[in-house]
């Protein structure tokens, strides 16, 4: 069975509707008609697959190639009313982790119109109009959790200074967690140091006694 | 019995007389009803015999009203399966396999060099198909068809992993017509090519030994798990034509068992076997896109470490494999793939990265760069047409 690709927009955003099945017979078939249809400049594309039948691991293959060429910052791509067996695979695969899987197309068109909301510092807005957290500043709480360190931190700048960019935020808690794990890593280097250490002064001392019981 | 399993059947029964026994029986047998297909097909040609295989895989009644009757036959048996099959106990071992891919896709490749130690190793080499492309596209087939099994829907009817099955089933029966065709196999020395044993030591290998590797790798699964795994494997073997004496239900312990007397019965692994191993791990560095020299041979390194540890060192010096220290690579892994874990947590959007690629890492290593239900038309790889 061939694959179909037909082609719409959706409040300017590009969705290609696929009926039919995916697999390794028709995978190369399925990507070049995908491929034929996204111009190089275009900002975003959903994938509707209420039609298709059956996907398997080449079919994913390609979703997932097509997906890399919406990565940078502004673009979005996502994937709509998976038909129950499809979105078993998805589901089970993992897949759905990776790439943004909506009920709906247009929920699929509002999400990629709204913009990527990951890692949004929480917030409220309370009926004074100003900003407050939510997170608790339970240091102890806090401090199990790095990309709580992190978001805390942004979060406490902008209190008294200007909000960042979604770029900038983005980047800023994406180097401060890298920051928090590579102290982790030296946390960790130094505990094994000291557990190796104790090893050792027990082995020393073990030793100390069998020479005090040999004198 | 085959004079080739005469020196180590003694030592084997000692071990299990009864599995020994059965095992060696098995080696003298084929495939009848998928040989069967393949005689049928014969005087059609090549390209008319494709033609009704495509037309059974993909349900055209039409066409295969004109297919001689093994074929039709052959297809009608297998549109049912077996009673014990359960599509939905296979899934909480699907889902282990997806948590779990980065330990069990080296434990799988690792089965296959513990494939490559039997007389496996002589059927592929009597194929004269051990060339530099050998590795790659072994380690690719393989893996394509492990990862398609392991989705969902995938060995139901009109799944891509019941096609993928029954064509490794139809592929075995025309490589063994093409070798017994052309007189370079001595059965009353090594009994049948591509014989039933061999089916169920390679079974046994990617079902209840991989599961025993991936644990030792990290993967960790209760019993239930492990048994939905094990009738994953079970069903798909089934498909591939395995015959039911060799699949012990799909018991783990069982199916270990099997292995560990097929080792004993086997001849010790020769030339063809380290000839084919290292072929394997030739091909991981171009499998994974290493391109420089040092990356590759790094990657190599750890793989031959990774393996003897896994396989032992009585099996890796068989095969000819480099030595290198590997008592503590295993618990080494372990912990990484803890801390990997922890990592994760703790910073989900490394997860995702990490996720991203490995899954994509997996699809492309069982990339192939097309997939037909074609058999192959000649022994030798330069007279073939491409399958």
């Amino acid at each position: 069975m061939s694959i179909e690709v037909a082609w719409s927009r959706d409040c300017g955003t590009l969705v290609a509707t696929l009926a039919g099945r995916i697999d390794g017979a028709n995978s190369i078939e399925c990507a070049d008609a995908l491929r034929s249809g996204i111009r190089d400049d275009e900002p975003s594309l959903i994938l509707n697959l209420s039609q298709l039948e059956y996907i398997g691991s080449a079919g994913l293959r390609v979703l997932l190639l097509t997906a890399r060429k919406f990565t940078r910052p502004g673009q979005g791509f996502g994937l709509c009313e998976l038909s129950p067996r499809v979105g078993d695979v998805v589901t089970v695969s993992g897949f759905a982790d990776i790439i943004s899987v909506y009920g709906s197309q247009r929920d699929a068109v509002a999400a990629i119109a709204a913009g990527k909301q990951a890692r949004t510092p929480a917030t409220t807005e309370p009926a004074d109009g100003g900003i407050r957290l939510q997170r608790s500043v339970d240091m102890d709480v806090l401090g199990e959790n790095l990309s709580d360190i992190a978001t805390y931190t942004i979060e406490k700048h902008e209190f008294t200074n200007p909000a960042l960019s979604a770029g900038l935020r983005e980047e800023a808690y994406t180097a401060i967690t890298g920051v928090l794990w590579e102290e982790v890593e030296r946390i960790m280097r130094r505990r094994e140091e000291i557990l190796a250490g104790m090893f050792q002064r027990a082995v020393a001392t073990l030793e100390e006694v069998l020479a005090r019981a040999d004198e | 019995m085959p004079s080739a399993y005469e020196p180590q059947y003694e030592r084997a029964s000692r071990l299990n007389p009864e599995l020994a026994a059965q095992y060696i029986r098995h080696t003298v047998l084929d495939d009848p009803f998928a040989d069967k297909v393949v005689a049928e097909l014969g005087p059609f040609g090549i390209s008319e015999a494709n033609r009704f295989i495509r037309a059974g895989m993909n349900r055209d009644g039409k066409t295969l009203r004109t297919a001689p009757r093994a074929v039709r036959d052959f297809f009608e048996v297998l549109e049912i399966p077996p009673p014990w099959w359960d599509p939905e106990a296979g899934r909480p071992g699907i889902r282990a396999f997806h948590d779990y891919s980065d330990v069990f896709i080296p434990a799988f490749f690792v089965a296959t060099v513990q494939n490559a130690a039997t007389l496996i190793a002589k059927g592929f080499y009597a194929t004269g198909r051990v060339n530099s492309s050998f590795g790659p596209r072994r380690i690719r087939q393989n893996t394509r068809h492990f990862i398609e099994i392991m989705l969902p829907g995938a060995l139901d009817r009109g799944g891509e992993g019941w096609r993928l099955s029954v064509r490794i089933r139809l592929v075995h029966a025309q490589i063994r017509h093409l070798i017994r065709a052309s007189g370079r196999w001595d059965e009353s020395v090594f009994g049948a090519p591509l014989s039933s044993a061999h089916m169920g030591v390679a079974s046994a290998n990617f079902s209840a030994t991989m599961l025993k590797q991936a644990t030792r790798l990290g993967a960790v699964m209760n019993r239930a798990t492990r048994d939905s795994f094990m009738q994953i494997w079970r069903y798909a073997s089934w498909l591939i034509g395995t015959p039911e004496s060799l699949l012990f239900e799909g018991e783990e312990q069982k199916t270990h068992e099997l292995y560990r007397i097929a080792r004993a019965c086997e001849p010790q692994p020769g030339m063809e076997s380290a000839v084919i191993a290292r072929a394997l791990f030739e091909a991981l560095p171009k499998i994974a896109g290493k391109t420089d020299p040092e990356e590759a041979k790094a990657m190599r390194d750890q793989a031959y470490r990774v393996t003897r540890a896994l396989i032992g060192d009585e099996m890796a010096d068989q095969l000819q494999l480099p030595k290198f220290r590997s008592r503590a690579i295993l618990p080494i892994m372990r912990n990484t793939r803890r801390l990997t874990r922890v990592h994760h947590r703790l910073v989900p959007s490394v997860a995702a990265a990490w996720r991203s690629s490995a899954f994509a890492f997996l699809l492309d290593s069982a990339l192939l760069d097309d997939l037909s239900y074609r058999l192959p038309d000649h022994l030798d790889a330069e007279k073939a047409t491409p399958w």
